[in-house]
Parts: C-alpha cells; sequence; structure tokens
C-alpha cells in the first residue's frame, strides 16, 4: 500500500466512510505507524480550524434584517410555484454526470430523445435468409419430398434459432423493465444478464441494441403494448 | 424535525440541538430559535395556507446554517448574504414543489448549493470573457468584519489564525472548497455530498483528499 493509499484509507476511516473490512484495516495501521496517527490528528485539527473560519464568519455576520430584506422580495400571497428551476429533493443541481452507486442494470434514454435510425440491418438480414430458403427449395427438389428422415433444413433451424433467440430476448426485455421500475436493483441477488445500451436503432418491431463492452449487438423484440412501445 | 427518512444533516451550526460547537454559533442559534417553536412541517402548512409570515419562523431557524454554507462556498460576506437570502425567497416561490421526502433543510442547503455553483460559474464566464482583473478575489482578502469580544492578545492571535485558514481555503479550487464545506460544516457524508455536488461518491473521496492535502501545505507554510 503506497502512502498515499495508506493515506486515504486514514480519511475515508476518519470520515467514518470505510466499506468491508478497512476499519479493521485502518485500525491496524494506526496501532503500528506513527504517520497514520498523526494524519488523523492532522485531520482533526484542520477540521477545528475549518469550523472556527466558518463560524465566526456567521457569528460576525448580522441576520436582523434578513427576514425583512427577504420578504420585500417575495410575492404576495401564497407561493405558487413558479420558480425557474429548484432541484430535486433526492438529487441535486448535477455539476457534472453523477455516477449514483444504485443505478439501474439497464440505462434506457427517453425514447422521444432518441435519434432517428441512422442505418438498417433488416435488408442485410433478410439477404442470407432469402438464400437459405431457395437453397432448401432446392434441396426438397432434389431429394424429392423424402422428409421422412431428412435432418432439418437451415430455414428450419434458423427459424428455430430465431424463435428461441426470441424467447430468451423476450426474457431480456422482461428483465429489462423490470431493472427499469425496480427501486434498488441488487446484481448479485437478482441474477439477471446486465447491459447498458450505447443506442437503438429499429425499423419497426425488431431493434438493434448495441451494448457497451461488447462487440455483438443484442437484439430486442418489442411488444406492442397500445401506447408506448 | 424532518419527513420522511432523511433527517437534517449534522452541522457544525447548531439548529434545535446546540451541541457543543461553539459559544458564539449557540448564542446565535439560540437567538433565532426564539421565535417559534412550530416544526418545519406545521410551518410550511401555513405558508402554503397564504400566512406568509410563518415563513419569518423558517428563516430565522436557519439563516445561520444556510448562511455558513453560502459563506463557505462563496468566500466572501456580501455574495454570502446574496446567495443565503436568494436561497430562501427561491425556496418560498417553490414551495408549492417541495414534496417533504426530505428535510425543510436539507432542500434549502442543496438550493444554496446550487445558487453557489451556479453564481461560480457565471463568475468564472464573466472573467473570462471580460478578464477583468478587478473582479479577481482581491475583495475577498479585504473583507474583515468585527471580532468577537477577546483579550487583545487572544483575540490578534484568532484573528491572525483565522486570516491564515481563510487565505489557505480561498486558494482552494471550487470543487475543492465545495466538499470540504459541505463535509466539515455541514457534515455530509460522501454519497449526500455527491448526490448535492453531482459528482461520484469517488470523485467527492478524491477531492476531499486532495483539499485536505492542500490545505495542510498551505497552513504548514504559513507557520514556518
Amino acid at each position: 500500500m503506497s502512502p498515499e493509499e495508506r493515506d486515504q484509507l486514514i480519511q475515508r476511516y476518519y470520515d467514518g466512510e470505510t466499506i468491508g473490512n478497512e476499519s479493521a484495516q485502518a485500525r491496524e495501521i494506526l496501532e503500528k505507524d506513527p504517520e497514520a496517527r498523526a494524519l488523523i490528528e492532522q485531520l482533526q485539527s484542520l477540521s477545528d480550524k475549518i469550523k472556527v473560519e466558518i463560524q465566526e464568519a456567521v457569528a460576525e455576520e448580522d441576520f436582523s434584517t434578513y427576514w425583512a430584506s427577504i420578504q420585500s422580495r417575495l410575492p404576495q400571497g401564497p407561493p405558487t410555484g413558479e420558480v425557474e428551476t429548484v432541484p430535486d429533493e433526492d438529487q441535486g443541481l448535477l455539476e457534472e454526470p453523477a455516477i449514483p452507486s444504485d443505478r439501474p442494470d439497464v440505462i434506457v434514454h427517453n425514447p422521444s430523445t432518441l435519434e432517428p435510425p441512422r442505418r438498417s440491418w433488416l435488408p442485410w438480414l433478410l439477404g442470407p435468409a432469402l438464400g437459405a430458403a431457395v437453397a432448401t427449395v432446392v434441396v426438397l427438389v432434389v431429394t424429392g419430398g423424402e422428409t421422412d428422415s431428412v435432418a432439418p433444413s437451415p430455414v428450419a433451424l434458423q427459424q428455430a434459432d430465431m424463435q428461441g433467440a426470441e424467447e430468451v430476448e423476450a426474457r431480456r426485455v422482461v428483465t429489462a423493465s423490470r431493472a427499469m421500475t425496480a427501486p434498488s436493483p441488487d446484481r448479485t441477488e437478482r441474477g439477471a444478464h446486465s447491459i447498458e445500451i450505447e443506442s437503438v436503432e429499429s425499423d419497426g418491431p425488431l431493434v438493434m441494441v448495441l451494448q457497451e463492452s461488447s462487440e455483438e449487438p443484442a437484439i430486442i423484440w418489442f411488444i406492442e403494448t397500445g401506447d408506448a412501445t | 424535525m424532518t419527513h420522511g427518512p432523511a433527517g437534517p444533516p449534522k452541522s457544525i451550526l447548531p439548529e434545535q440541538d446546540a451541541g457543543d460547537t461553539g459559544e458564539v454559533m449557540a448564542a446565535a442559534a439560540q437567538e433565532a430559535l426564539t421565535y417559534d417553536g412550530s416544526d418545519d412541517g406545521a410551518l410550511v402548512d401555513r405558508i402554503m395556507a397564504g400566512e406568509q409570515d410563518a415563513y419569518q419562523s423558517l428563516v430565522q431557524r436557519y439563516q445561520g446554517r444556510v448562511y455558513a454554507v453560502a459563506y463557505g462556498m462563496m468566500r466572501n460576506r456580501e455574495d454570502a448574504r446574496e446567495m443565503a437570502q436568494e436561497a430562501f425567497i427561491k425556496a418560498y416561490n417553490s414551495l408549492p414543489h417541495f414534496r417533504r421526502e426530505s428535510s425543510f433543510y436539507t432542500w434549502i442547503y442543496r438550493i444554496t448549493v446550487n445558487l453557489c455553483i451556479d453564481s461560480q460559474r457565471k463568475a468564472y464566464r464573466a472573467r473570462e470573457i471580460a478578464l477583468d482583473e478587478q473582479m479577481l478575489p482581491s475583495h475577498i482578502s479585504n473583507q474583515t468584519g468585527p471580532t468577537p469580544i477577546l483579550g487583545p492578545s487572544q483575540s490578534y492571535a484568532r484573528k491572525e489564525l483565522r486570516g491564515h485558514i481563510k487565505e489557505a481555503i480561498d486558494q482552494l479550487p471550487d470543487d475543492q472548497r465545495r466538499v470540504i464545506v459541505l463535509r466539515e460544516v455541514e457534515g455530509l457524508s460522501y454519497k449526500e455530498i455527491a448526490e448535492s455536488t453531482g459528482a461520484a461518491e469517488g470523485t467527492v473521496m478524491s477531492r476531499l483528499y486532495y483539499a485536505r492535502k492542500r490545505l495542510q501545505e498551505l497552513l504548514k507554510e504559513v507557520r514556518s
């Protein structure tokens, strides 16, 4: 552990912000390391000085005119709620994108803000599928319809695969929607597959979702529910 | 009193609970608290019913703490006063949006923090555009006010120490000063600071670490 890491651990310990076995680790360091003990004293001393500086500034302030000054700028009557912006009670005004520790597993942007599809991959998929269908017809013609012992055709296999994939992906959609509504998602307890959506492209019911840290696109079938998809 | 799970953060500035955080502040807080013993929720109800004078109690109850946050962030009395009063005005106008999931104080200190951040950003932008050296914080170091009644040598030593601390805090970058004020003045946890400033918890920890380190260095320089 470098001196900086040690000092940061001691700071977290001082602030009561240790997690896991960090407290025990910090106590062990404090027992052995005089520099760590000195750091605790310095943190306490610094804290006291800052408090004194602020407290005295507050003590010097003349609050006797505060109310009169504020009242003169208040509108007549009860508050109407007409203001520019006020922070949410759960979250302050964001100085920069916050990364809350309890963010949902799946991050989906507001559909209304999604950009329109830039490219479609459906035609790209239809090409091979059409080719496979033609090949199947040719095989059927050549074998004369001897289907009893014939292995499943590529189309049938593809359809089966797609059906299976559809079921899997449908489950994923359900999981995703649960994750979005869950108040406090817990990755370990739920055990669901976590995805973080970078962008969504769609020409209809088929939607390609690009995942972060993944080279392979995921496919999600959205089910029409009436008012929203 | 609180509404919902989040109570008012522990502060160096006493509210109903004066604690042992300094005689000067305890006296000031006591003065502020004698106005009305109603709880925040009852006062908010009265204000919403059109009884504007009830807001006076809320203002007097929290003006010291709100000013402390504003002063810690803005570092000069005029700006801090303006931010504190603006926060109360904004809070009043926004009361219909106050869902009472947090305490009134938690809500208004966040309004204060946001106003201070906005103000600092505007000041930076103005400075960048105008390149006006008059706007550099020379006015900050010239701020002095009446000192508490102390013995001459005690008063001098205290004033000198305070001056050094003030200079050191003034030298911190805004983002570092912000976290140290919220931590030391408001007693907020890393998570609460993260929520108030929009920074990640890890960033808060890191800023706090470097802010303290810098302050220690600056104060050491002064001593030497």
